[in-house]
């Protein structure tokens, strides 16, 4: 992926070198925003992440490590800060908010006829590792390889939480007449 | 039943990471089991939805805000951005409360270092430590119909800071706990009289209404507490009932 560009880039960068920085930005943001849209559910709080990945990403480019890829990088900052907005934002509310919260119910969801909703809303409901995965694998299209180095886990782990997870998908799509039991 | 190798192969198939002889294997499986066609069939019906699923249009601006928040040369960059693009009357706003505070404190107050607590306690007006550039550690905003709120922990220079806004309309208390971090509360600061404060090394809490800024000084305890699982616990309450809990998550520097 644009690896040497990217590495003449990322030079540039470090030399202050505004033009290289926009092009990183152009090569990456939309593809930053989509994963961490699909990880928070959120357009505002992927926004957010998308930003604050990129200015972390710049702030610290110094410290990139060539040896890896500047989109594992920029990719590895904005998935662990979608996770970090999601256990920051980790909310205690009364009982109708929290129903509120958790998106519309099943009814909801077959009634409103709208596929991408609902493969969003059971997004959702994966604890944060696998969805992290999955959205790295199935929205992102990066190999085993990518996603390890990415999360920085070992390729088995990787393994055994994409398939786990896309059971979990799976299950509930079929529970929700989507996918066919 | 499918057997546990039988999955993984089918799901590794769906990566394309199946060598030539595992792929023989799996259509060996497959030419005998229907389970297995079937699994391998919903398999590929989830793979087809999750690909046909459209990509998000990026917010307009985001862009550009994302290239202005950037410096390259005069790194670190803090975070204000964010806020501003979330609500700029707001901050505005926190501008002119900040100006109030400042207007109205007996001058302004330079934090030294060398200062006790027994000083640091009488202290009124926003004194953040200045002329060093802010490296954000953790922040949290919180905005609902009555209260708006952001908490973030800074370093400038050598002192550490948790620089913290509250709006709210109705009596509210926020409880600031940091027993979950090593991090120690050294002096509070408070723009205004209206604001009641209660303080201990571990905890800081704060009950008022309407609007108002402070800064808690802080002081790394035990540096053998492994930084990357810190957090600084926040709740806010409005007449004993809890409105709102998170962590404030310390970010390795």
């Amino acid at each position: 992926m644009h690896k040497d560009r990217d590495k003449e880039l990322v030079e540039e960068c470090k030399k202050g070198d505004r033009q290289a920085m926009d092009r990183l930005v152009r090569q990456y943001e939309h593809a930053v925003y989509n994963a961490a849209y699909r990880v928070l559910g959120n357009p505002d709080d992927a926004a957010d992440v998308t930003q604050t990945a990129f200015v972390r990403a710049f702030q610290n480019i110094d410290q990139f490590n060539p040896q890896f890829r500047f989109f594992s990088w920029i990719y590895r900052i904005a998935v662990n800060e979608s996770i970090n907005q999601i256990k920051r934002r980790k909310i205690t509310e009364p009982v109708a908010d929290t129903q509120a919260a958790r998106g519309p119910g099943v009814d909801d969801i077959v009634a409103s006829g709208q596929l991408s909703d609902e493969v969003q809303t059971v997004l959702m409901t994966l604890q944060e590792s696998h969805r992290a995965v999955i959205v790295l694998r199935h929205f992102s299209d990066c190999s085993y390889k990518e996603i390890a180095e990415i999360l920085r886990i070992p390729e088995k782990t990787v393994k055994s939480r994409l398939f786990s997870a896309r059971q979990k998908m799976k299950n509930q799509l079929e529970e929700l007449g989507i996918l066919p039991a | 039943m499918i057997d546990e190798a039988v999955i993984e192969l089918i799901n590794r198939e769906l990566d394309n990471d199946l060598s030539e002889s595992e792929q023989t294997e799996l259509d060996k499986i497959l030419a005998k089991s229907e389970s297995a066609r079937h699994y391998r069939a919903n398999l590929k019906s989830l793979d087809t939805l999750m690909a046909k699923q459209p990509a998000v249009a990026m917010p307009d601006g985001l862009h550009e805000t994302i290239i202005g928040s950037i410096r390259l040369t005069d790194r670190p960059v803090s975070k204000p951005a964010i806020i501003a693009r979330r609500n700029w009357t707001r901050v505005a706003g926190y501008g002119l409360a900040t100006a109030a505070g400042l207007l109205l404190a007996v001058g302004l107050f330079r934090f030294s270092p060398d200062m006790g607590l027994g000083q640091t306690d009488q202290m009124t007006g926003t004194m953040a430590p200045r002329n060093d550039n802010p490296v954000l550690l953790g922040d949290y905003f919180v905005e609902t119909d009555k209260l708006s709120s952001s908490v973030s922990l800074e370093r400038r220079g050598a002192e550490l800071l948790l620089q913290v806004d509250l709006d709210s309309q109705v009596p509210t208390e926020l409880s600031v706990n940091f027993s979950g971090s090593n991090l120690l509360v050294k002096a509070v600061t408070q723009v205004d009289d209206n604001l009641k404060l209660t303080q201990s090394p571990n905890r800081v809490s704060v009950s008022g209404q309407g609007r108002h800024g402070f800064t808690v000084f802080l002081d790394r305890g035990d540096d053998t507490v492994n930084t990357m699982d810190q957090a600084i616990a926040l709740e806010y309450s409005s007449n004993g009932r809890l409105i709102r809990e998170a962590e404030l998550i310390v970010r390795d520097e």
